[in-house]
Formats: structure tokens, C-alpha cells, sequence
């Protein structure tokens, strides 16, 4: 029979009256001791915590590395308004930057004459002019260059799965934030392109920076001929990022200096890309202009939309195409 | 053979306000996390270089478990949470009431153990909003093992075991 505590007391007098023998009382655990069973669990269970975490911890910083098959990179998707920022720029920011930007210098590509036209293997069939941009992540110059990459080339296609990432915090233009081509892809109908992130921006001790991706025999063939002082005067061999547009137009280094973006978040960068009269945007855009109008060179000026609109023929006409 | 029926020692005050209030301030950040992976990361008023990335955690495949966002897990683990830590529920003397917000909450730290070996060893990043909640998932951790085992203990008193 079920007694309740207020009960405790009848039964007790009740234990009592009977013979001594037949009633067995287990004694109550005092109050100290059950406050200390109470607080050896709080205890205890704030120690595994702790200890759990302390090993997590320990993991992480004595080598346990991101699950990337290649290398671990730092990179990570890019936010879906990131993308739709950078990627659907209104024509008339193009067309309204042209080739002006008045806070920072753009450098035009270097134009390369009487070579193979670069044309690559399309996944759908057939071949295509061929883009390369070969970079890597912790590069403060292959960060900034990338905005116009992206912005130019979705003139011609479309990306899927962009990283974003950040230059390597220990270089100059510290952490200069980006998007990265790090297991993206692009179609097109016009092109194929290969963008290839050498390292990561995450330090391998004595080895420089995580490897991310190699190169193909055929890109490294690209990089040691064009990416040289001989087609791309006072460029150091192999400097990065380099960008080879049909074998027809190269650039090796930044367009323009990664020290407009200082200061400023992806997302401001991104953002600010409807705006023409943004310093940022400027930059970006008249580096995307010129590169469209290099791509446009090779792709036999198509699309139309593009290679004809305002800006592309400014870039052209500067560049004396 | 004749014995007490097991009872529940009245909560600790202290375990009814803390508790209460921290259940409150995890359904709130849950409920913004769950908005900012709704709306865009661009609502995350985070840092997104570096090891501190709130997009970089959020937006990680981490961030789904069998389809389901992570963030959204974490909402409706509080949404449950905040009646279990109401004082109407702490006064229950109906001991499943506590073991249930005992195992609970047990089983929101073990998740919150995974999210941070995720973030640390897999995603490289940690998102300040998440650590937030698992801040709290573990103050209400130690709050709770600590109020409902002296609580449950409480029983010890009432046993009585008659073999007359």
C-alpha cells in the first residue's frame, strides 16, 4: 500500500505497536549525503563536458584538419545573394562604368598575337574557345581579380557552386575577402572555362599554404609559355593570378590594386555592385569590361547583347580592338 | 510488504529563474538563426572571415541533418525546451516531467557536442550565433542535472520498506 510522506509520522507509531522483529525500516540517506550525490553529478557531468570539448580542442589545433579530400581548404559555398550580387550586375552599370575609375588604376590585358587559338574540350561536346585562370586562395591578388572574373564570364554563362574565401591573413591586403573557383563549375555556350585555385589560404607549415588543386600537363604548358617576361612584360614567371583568354589575351597579377576593397565585407563588395559610382564597383566592373571585351574577341563577338553593349565596346576601343 | 510512494522534492528557486530565462534566451537565438537561414546569411550580423563565419557554419552541409536545418532542429529543441522550464512544469510533482527535461536536455548537449566537433574539426569555422546557443543549452545542462537530481533524490526520504 502506497503511504504519503505527511503519512510518515501515523506510520511510524504504527511500527511501533508491532513486534520489532517483523518491520524492517531502510534509512533515509541524510541531507549531506544526497547533496553531494546531487552535486558529484553536476560535477561529474560538467567534467565531461569540459574534458570533451578540451579534446575537440586539442584535436583542432595539433593538426585535426577539415574533411576536404583536397588538401582542406578554407573555402565554403557562397551565400546565394552573394552569387545573385555578382553574378546579375544590371547592364547598365556596365554600361555606365565603361572603362572609368577614377580612384583606382585598371590595367588592360596584355593582347598576344600570332598564337594557337586556345580552344578546350566542352563536357556537352566539341570544343570551344578556352579561358584559364589559374590562382590560388591565399593569393590578395587573385582575390580581387576574381570579382571581375565572375562578374565578366556569367556575361557568357552561368556558375554553379562558388566558394567564398579570403586571402591569406599573413600576406599584404590581409584577408581581402573573395569568391573562389574551388569546385565551381561554369557552362556556356560560348566558352569553356577552367579556373584552377592552386592552394588554400589555410598556412602548411614549411610548405607555404594547404594544396587545393593541380594543375594539368596542358595548364602547366600554359602557365610556363605565356606567364613569362617574353608575352607579358615585367611579369615574373609564374606569378599569379594568371589568366589566359584564347591565347589571344593574358593578364598576370591584379587588374587593379586589391587595396580598393580594404576595409570592406564581401557583402558591401557585393552589394555595392548595382552602384557604378562605388570606388569598388568600378574597379570591378571596368576590369570585367575589358575582360569581356578580350573573351568577345574569341568568341567571335558573341553574344551579341554583351560584346555590343556600351561598355564592352568602350573596353575594345581602349584597347584597340 | 507496504512502501512510500516515490515523490518529487519541491524545485529550487534558483533552478525555476535561471532555467526559465535561459530556455527564453535559447528560443530567441534559435529563432534568429532560423530566420537568417530562411532569409540569407546577409542577416547574420556576423563576421564572415576568418574562424569566426557565422555563413561559413550556416551554410556548410553540416548545417542539414537528414534534411532537416540544423537551425531549425535548434528551434523546435526550445520550443519544447521553454514549457519544460516553465515554473508550472517545475512544480509538477509528477517525477516523468523531470526525467523528461532531464533526458532532454541531455540529448541537446550530446547534439550541441557534435555541432562544435563539426565546427572545429569538419567546417574549420565557428559561428558566434551557434555558440550562443550552445552556451546555453549548456548553462541549462548543469542547471538542470543539478536541480532535478537533488529533486528525484528526494524519493530516498519517503522509502520505507515494511516486511511485517
Amino acid at each position: 500500500m502506497a503511504q504519503q510522506p505527511n503519512n510518515k509520522k501515523k506510520q511510524a507509531s504504527k511500527d511501533a505497536s508491532r513486534p520489532v522483529a517483523t518491520t524492517t525500516k531502510r534509512t533515509a540517506p541524510t541531507k549531506a549525503k544526497r547533496r553531494s550525490t546531487s552535486s558529484m553529478l553536476t560535477w561529474g557531468a560538467i567534467a565531461l563536458v569540459i574534458v570533451i570539448v578540451a579534446v575537440l580542442v586539442i584535436v583542432k589545433i595539433t593538426g585535426g584538419s577539415s574533411s576536404s579530400t583536397d588538401g582542406g581548404g578554407n573555402s565554403s559555398p557562397a551565400p546565394a545573394s552573394i552569387v545573385s550580387d555578382v553574378t546579375k550586375i544590371p547592364a547598365s552599370v556596365y554600361d555606365t562604368v565603361g572603362i572609368d575609375s577614377p580612384s583606382v588604376a585598371v590595367t588592360k590585358p596584355t593582347e598576344i598575337k600570332d598564337q594557337t587559338a586556345l580552344t578546350l574540350a566542352d563536357p556537352a561536346g566539341g570544343t570551344k574557345p578556352g579561358v584559364v585562370y589559374i590562382g590560388a586562395e591565399y593569393c590578395p591578388y587573385c582575390a580581387a581579380q576574381r570579382w571581375a572574373v565572375v562578374a565578366s564570364l556569367s556575361r557568357f554563362g552561368s556558375f554553379s557552386n562558388l566558394q567564398v574565401t579570403d586571402s591569406s591573413a599573413s600576406d599584404v591586403f590581409p584577408n581581402t575577402p573573395s569568391l573562389s573557383f574551388h569546385k565551381a563549375t561554369f557552362s556556356s555556350p560560348y566558352l569553356v572555362f577552367q579556373g584552377v585555385e592552386q592552394y588554400s589560404n589555410v598556412p602548411d607549415p614549411g610548405k607555404g599554404y594547404k594544396k587545393l588543386q593541380d594543375l594539368t600537363k596542358a595548364q602547366v604548358a600554359l602557365i610556363t609559355k605565356y606567364d613569362t617576361a617574353k608575352f607579358l612584360p615585367g611579369a615574373s614567371p609564374g606569378s599569379i593570378p594568371f589568366l589566359d583568354m584564347g591565347n589571344r589575351f593574358l593578364v598576370a597579377g591584379s587588374s587593379f590594386s586589391p587595396s580598393i576593397l580594404s576595409g570592406l565585407t564581401r557583402s558591401e563588395i557585393a552589394s555595392g555592385l548595382s552602384d557604378p559610382t562605388n570606388p569598388a564597383t568600378q574597379a570591378i566592373i571596368a576590369t570585367s569590361n575589358y575582360l569581356s571585351a578580350s573573351i568577345c574577341a574569341t568568341t567571335n563577338q558573341q553574344p551579341s547583347t554583351v560584346c555590343s553593349s556600351k561598355g564592352v565596346t568602350a573596353a575594345a576601343k581602349a584597347m584597340g580592338l | 510488504m507496504t512502501s512510500t510512494q516515490p515523490e518529487v522534492a519541491p524545485a529550487p528557486r534558483w533552478a525555476v529563474v535561471s532555467t526559465g530565462i535561459l530556455a527564453l534566451i535559447g528560443l530567441g537565438i534559435s529563432t534568429y538563426l532560423t530566420i537568417a537561414h530562411y532569409i540569407g546569411t546577409e542577416a547574420l550580423a556576423c563576421s564572415d572571415n576568418g574562424a569566426i563565419n557565422c555563413a561559413k557554419v550556416t551554410t556548410s552541409p553540416e548545417s542539414v541533418i537528414l534534411g532537416i536545418p540544423v537551425a531549425v532542429l535548434g528551434l523546435a529543441f526550445y520550443l519544447v525546451a521553454v514549457p519544460l522550464y516553465s515554473p508550472w512544469s517545475w512544480r509538477s510533482r509528477d517525477r516523468r516531467v523531470h526525467i523528461v527535461r532531464l533526458v532532454a536536455i541531455c540529448t541537446g548537449m550530446i547534439f550541441v557536442l557534435w555541432l562544435i566537433a563539426a565546427e572545429l574539426l569538419i567546417i574549420g569555422a565557428i559561428c558566434l550565433w551557434c555558440t550562443g546557443v550552445h552556451i546555453v543549452t549548456f548553462a541549462l545542462f548543469v542547471l538542470t542535472i543539478k536541480a532535478v537530481t537533488s529533486m528525484l533524490d528526494g524519493e530516498a526520504e519517503e522509502l520505507e520498506v515494511d516486511d511485517g
